[in-house]
C-alpha cells in the first residue's frame, strides 16, 4: 500500500529530509540481532557467523548488535542455542540508554514479547531483580518462552495493567509504551492498511496515563526512559510534555555515540510545548538506516 | 525430592552455582530458578526459570541444562553436527550406549539440552516450540 496522504502530510514539515524519509521507509529493513551476553559474546558470534560464511556488520554504537547478510539468520545454531535473539536494531536503545544506572531493582513495564527484557536481563549479568510486566495475558506465554530461551534467571514475570500497579521504588523503569507503531513500516507493509489519526489519539490518552504512573513508581533520583517505535508527536512530545506539566521531573539529554538522534520537536499543530522537550530524542529512520524510534529519559 | 541435590548427583552440577538465587516450586511439580528479592505485589505469574519438572522423578529442562550445561561432568551425550541439525529439528537419535536416563546433549562445546537415552536411543525431550530447522552449524 502506498504511504497515505495524511500521513505524508503530517511529517513532511517535521523531517529534514521528507524525500529520502518517504523513500526508505518504503524500504526493507536490514535483518538484525542482538549477542544474548548470558549464553555467548560478541566474538564467539563474530567469529562462527564467520565460518558460515555470512556476512555481518557489528554496530559501532553497540558491539553486541550486528546486521546479517543472510535474511534467514535465525537459521543459525547460534539461535536454536538462544546465543542470539533477533531484535530490530532501534528496539535496542532503550537498555542502552540505561545501561550504566540500572540498579539492582528494574522494571520493565510494558514487556511482552520480551526483546528489551532479555536484552536488560543480560545487562543486569542476571542479577538483581527484574519484574517483567505485560497487561496482555496472551503476549505473558511469548515473553516466558524469551526470557528462558535466553537463560535470564533474575527476571519474575507479572500480568497487571500497569495504571493499577501497587506502588514500589524501582532503580530504573523501562516505560515502551502501547503505540501506532509507524516507524516499524519496514518490517511490516500491511501497516498503513489500519493507519489512522483516530488510533493516534487513543494510544496517546493512554500514554499520557501510563506515562505518569511509571514515574510514580519510581526511586527519587532515579531515572526511567519512555519510548515508542512511532513518530507521531501525539504518542511522543505531548507525552512527555504531559509529564512535565503534571509532576516533577527533569529531561536528561540522550547521546549515543556513533549514533545519529534528532532533537525532539517543540511545536505541533499550534501548541507549544515546554522548551525542555528538545532533550528527548526522535530516530528517523534514514538517518542510521533502521525502523523510527523516540526515547525520553527522565530523571525523578 | 530436591532437584538441587539430583543436578549434583545424576549430572555433577554443583549446588554452590545457585547460591545467589532462590528456588520457587510451581504448580505440577514445576521448579523454578529465580531472583532472591521477589516483589510480594503484584502476583508473580513466573518467579523465574523453570528448571525442572519434579513429581515421581526429576526431568530437567532444556532450558536449565543449555545455561548449565557447561558445569557438568558427567550424563553428557558427544553427538555430531549432523546429528545436531537432526536433533534440534526434534528427531530421536541412535547411540551406542547402554546408559539409560536422563542426559545432556552436547556438540562441540554447545549444550543442545536435553535428552532421554533409553535402549541406545536417544529420545528427544526439546519442545516443540524450540525446535527449529538449522541450516548453520
Amino acid at each position: 500500500m502506498p504511504i497515505p496522504k495524511p500521513f505524508r502530510e503530517r511529517y513532511a514539515g517535521i523531517v529534514d529530509d521528507p524525500g529520502l524519509f518517504f523513500e526508505t521507509i518504503e524500504k526493507l529493513i536490514p535483518k538484525s540481532f542482538r549477542v544474548n551476553t548470558i549464553k555467548s559474546s560478541s566474538r564467539e558470534v563474530r567469529e562462527n557467523f564467520e565460518g558460515y560464511g555470512i556476512k555481518l556488520r557489528q554496530m559501532p554504537w553497540y558491539p553486541d548488535a550486528f546486521v546479517s547478510d543472510e535474511p534467514n539468520v535465525g537459521s543459525v545454531f547460534e539461535h536454536f542455542l538462544g546465543k542470539i535473539y533477533l531484535q530490530e536494531l532501534v528496539s535496542m536503545l532503550p537498555p542502552l540508554v540505561l545501561k550504566n544506572e540500572l540498579g539492582d531493582y528494574v522494571l520493565d513495564a510494558c514487556a511482552a514479547p520480551g526483546s528489551k527484557t532479555t536484552q536488560i536481563a543480560a545487562m543486569m549479568q542476571n542479577k538483581g531483580t527484574l519484574v517483567a510486566n505485560d497487561i496482555s495475558y496472551s503476549r505473558i506465554k511469548a515473553l516466558k518462552f524469551n526470557l528462558e530461551k535466553a537463560g535470564a534467571l533474575n527476571t519474575v514475570i507479572t500480568n497487571q495493567d500497569l495504571r493499577f500497579f501497587p506502588s514500589s521504588s524501582f532503580d530504573s523503569i523501562i516505560l515502551d509504551a502501547p503505540c501506532s507503531s509507524e516507524g516499524t513500516v519496514r518490517k511490516n507493509s500491511k501497516l498503513f492498511n489500519i493507519w489512522s489519526e483516530k488510533k493516534i489519539h487513543g494510544h496517546s490518552s493512554l500514554q499520557k496515563q501510563l506515562v505518569l504512573k511509571a514515574f510514580d513508581l519510581l526511586k527519587s533520583g532515579s531515572a526511567m526512559v519512555y519510548s515508542t517505535c512511532t513518530f507521531a508527536p501525539e504518542e511522543n512530545e505531548s507525552v512527555i510534555d504531559h509529564l512535565l506539566q503534571k509532576r516533577e521531573a527533569k529531561l536528561e539529554k540522550i547521546k549515543i555515540p556513533d549514533f545519529r538522534l534528532s532533537p525532539g520537536i517543540t511545536e505541533w499543530n499550534g501548541k507549544e510545548y515546554d522548551p525542555e522537550i528538545e532533550k528527548v530524542a526522535r530516530v528517523w529512520p534514514h538517518h542510521n538506516d533502521t525502523g523510527g524510534f523516540f526515547l525520553a529519559k527522565v530523571r525523578k | 525430592m530436591n532437584v538441587l541435590k539430583y543436578f549434583a548427583e545424576r549430572f555433577g552440577i554443583p549446588k554452590s552455582l545457585f547460591d545467589e538465587y532462590g528456588i520457587y516450586a510451581g504448580p505440577k511439580g514445576r521448579v523454578y530458578l529465580g531472583p532472591k528479592k521477589i516483589p510480594e505485589r503484584p502476583e508473580i505469574v513466573s518467579p523465574g526459570l523453570l528448571i525442572a519438572r519434579a513429581e515421581s522423578a526429576v526431568k530437567p529442562t532444556t532450558n536449565f541444562l543449555q545455561l548449565f550445561g557447561a558445569h557438568a561432568t558427567k550424563n553428557i551425550v558427544h553427538i555430531s553436527k549432523e546429528q545436531a541439525v537432526s536433533y534440534a529439528n526434534g528427531q530421536d537419535i541412535r547411540i551406542e550406549l547402554e546408559d539409560n536416563g536422563y542426559v545432556i546433549v552436547e556438540c562441540s562445546g554447545n549444550f543442545l539440552g536435553c535428552g532421554m537415552l533409553k535402549s541406545g536411543i536417544l529420545i528427544n525431550q526439546i519442545p516443540k516450540a524450540k525446535r527449529q530447522l538449522v541450516k548453520y552449524i
